[in-house]
């Protein structure tokens, strides 16, 4: 470091492009403002069982559809449970699918994404025809059909493997994380032709580039010129659609719930909460407005989130 | 679209097995005898193996049958018919507002490039675009409906023109408004830098002017590019809006069908809005000469 600065001649310290963009992200009030929201929503997913102020499962008949007040600031819903306790337990739900559904689909996506794009026009013309097929059916439909058609032979699968184990996980009571399983697989399924479709192009663009041409002439084996020049220099494009696709995919998960074939009872869910709340909207519209409003503003975050960090990492483009 | 059928055809075959043995291994109240078991399976051909079903199913087709539902116990095509209209109405309306609305926002938003107007328009859009249809629904619900007392509980369906629809078709239209919105603008701004609108602009015309006579007709084609797209969402929309609002329609017969593994039902959903979409798209397809008279001489 101290080399580079001594020949640093000009008087300006020296300069690294992470640096450069995160000075720049940080300079985008919007993008800082949405930073703070999504370690706050981080924070409270990954503790919010600690830091939820009643049981969220507990139920107190005595005490339904409480408007928000000092003892529950959000009020209580048709079983009496505490609606602010069960919003922060379900950020821990929509995080999880956020998180794991999108590395999922970056996998997939970006295993294919550089196959389509470097094996040549036969692999190019099969992953981008498998391609066309998934996004020509409108995705959420396409979440149900995948939905139905493996939530079955997952359980009997499950039932087999819980009759020769005997282990708790597989017993009908204590299989919640099987819909999550479902869940991150769906989500994965329907977003990684988005990250094929952009690797692919990346590649596409970067293979024309004088850099890797040289690499080429020094005589750089294939797989280097992929992993060591391509991708690196493609990750930014990358990194702001995980960002994006991170609010699609909790906005997703919150979808499949609200429609009943997503996560089921009793694991929570925003998107559950929110059909819940739309059942008895009249009296208690709290119910439903809670969740609906944090979904909203999760997603809302993630989208300038994504804005600030595109400016950020690809200057060149400027404002639209 | 073969590959459509096919793939959902295989899936549901391979991942559900046949719709009875679903029906008899949830159902708890059926205890049917394995005689009666077996011979449904053959009234209705569950025994065959894949590719004879498979065949049996595409040759039905072509002649316009989609089936027999097992489980609601009447035929799919009625079942169809009966709720195609409403989505379709419905579908075609939101369309016809979000372009309405759209373009002209687009295009405000592009002539205040970078003034107060546009900032307010991007900013809504944005904003909007973070919104989803199973938010946006109920939270205008309870502000219209409860705390301002506007409209009434918009439930159900009695036809297009009707005061019901007002909140379903304004969800519906927010959500597929910012795709028309940005690539208006984006195409308007991509225009002004050419030749021929600064020739315009020497000459001395005006800027409404330019942009009206010049720059509209040039703008609209990648903006019909993007209407497959808004296609795309707006059937993604109708799913959460019929059933937020309980709209007798296609979107809402999906959820019920997906709920209750009615794979015939699923079957044809598919193969419907599947069609739906690339009859649009095809009809959008048919616009271009329409806008750009270079494609019609060709």
């Amino acid at each position: 470091m101290s080399k580079v600065d001594s020949l640093n001649m000009g008087g300006e310290p020296s300069r690294n492009i992470w640096l450069d963009a995160a000075e720049r992200f940080l300079g985008n009030r919007l993008a800082v403002v949405g930073l703070v929201i999504v370690f706050l929503f981080v924070f409270t997913a990954i503790f919010g069982s600690f830091l939820a102020p009643y049981d969220p499962f507990e139920q107190n008949l005595r005490n339904t559809f409480k408007p928000p007040n000092m003892e529950n600031w959000l009020g209580t819903d048709d079983l009496g449970r505490d609606v602010l306790s069960r919003l922060m337990v379900s950020a821990k739900t929509a995080l999880l699918v956020a998180f794991v559904s999108v590395s999922i689909s970056l996998f997939i996506g970006t295993i294919f994404g550089l196959l389509a794009g470097y094996m040549g026009p036969k692999v190019d013309t099969v992953i981008m025809w498998l391609n066309d097929v998934t996004q020509s059916i409108p995705q959420l439909l396409l979440a149900m059909i995948l939905v139905i058609s493996v939530r079955i032979p997952i359980n009997n699968w499950i039932d087999r493997l819980y009759s020769d184990t005997n282990w708790q996980i597989f017993s009908p009571t204590g299989r919640g994380w099987v819909d999550f399983v479902i869940i991150f697989g769906v989500l994965a399924m329907i977003s990684w032709p988005s990250y094929a479709r952009l690797i692919r192009g990346q590649v596409l663009k970067l293979s024309e580039e004088d850099f890797v041409m040289a690499a080429r002439s020094v005589g750089a084996s294939e797989w280097r010129i992929m992993f060591k020049h391509i991708l690196p220099n493609a990750m930014g494009p990358i990194i702001v659609m995980t960002t994006y696709n991170i609010g699609t995919a909790i906005v997703a998960e919150a979808g499949l719930s609200f429609l009943g074939i997503g996560v089921q009872p009793p694991n929570t869910s925003w998107g559950s909460m929110l059909a819940q709340g739309w059942k008895v909207w009249v009296i208690a519209p709290h119910i439903m407005l809670a969740p609906a409003i944090a979904v909203a503003l999760v997603r809302i975050t993630f989208n300038f989130l994504g804005d600030g960090l595109s400016e950020a990492l690809n200057p060149s483009s400027g404002k639209i | 679209m073969i590959a459509v059928i096919f793939l959902t055809f295989t899936m549901l075959y391979y991942g559900g097995g046949n719709p009875i043995d679903v029906m008899v291994n949830q159902g708890n109240s059926l205890d049917w005898p394995q005689e009666r078991i077996d011979y449904m399976k053959e009234r209705f051909g569950y025994d065959q193996p894949f590719y004879i079903q498979f065949q049996r199913y595409v040759s039905n087709l072509v002649q316009g049958e989609f089936g027999y539902s097992v489980r609601a116990q009447r035929p799919v095509g009625p079942m169809m018919t009966a709720r195609v209209p409403v989505s379709v109405q419905l579908g075609l309306a939101a369309a016809f507002f979000t372009l309405i609305i759209g373009i002209p926002l687009g295009l405000l938003a592009a002539y205040f490039h970078r003034r107060w107007p546009d900032s307010l328009i991007m900013g809504i859009t944005i904003t909007s675009q973070g919104i989803p249809e199973f938010v946006l629904g109920p939270m205008l619900t309870v502000l219209f409906v409860l705390w301002l007392g506007i409209l009434d509980v918009p439930v159900g369906w009695n036809g297009l023109f009707n005061t019901q629809l007002i909140l379903p078709l304004i969800v519906l239209t927010i959500g597929s408004l910012p795709i028309i919105v940005r690539q208006t603008r984006s195409s308007v701004l991509d225009l002004a830098k050419s030749d021929y609108i600064r020739t315009a602009r020497a000459k001395g015309m005006s800027d409404t002017n330019v942009l009206l006579k010049h720059m509209l007709r040039p703008a609209l084609i990648p903006v019909t590019t993007t209407a497959g797209l808004m296609i795309i969402s707006l059937v993604n929309g109708a799913i959460f809006v019929e059933t937020i609002f309980n709209i007798p329609g296609i979107g809402n017969l999906s959820r019920q069908a997906t709920i209750a593994v009615d794979y015939p039902v699923v079957m044809a959903l598919v193969i419907i809005t599947t069609l739906m979409v690339m009859v649009a798209n095809l009809l959008v397809d048919l616009c271009y000469p329409l806008i750009d008279p270079r494609i019609r001489r060709s």
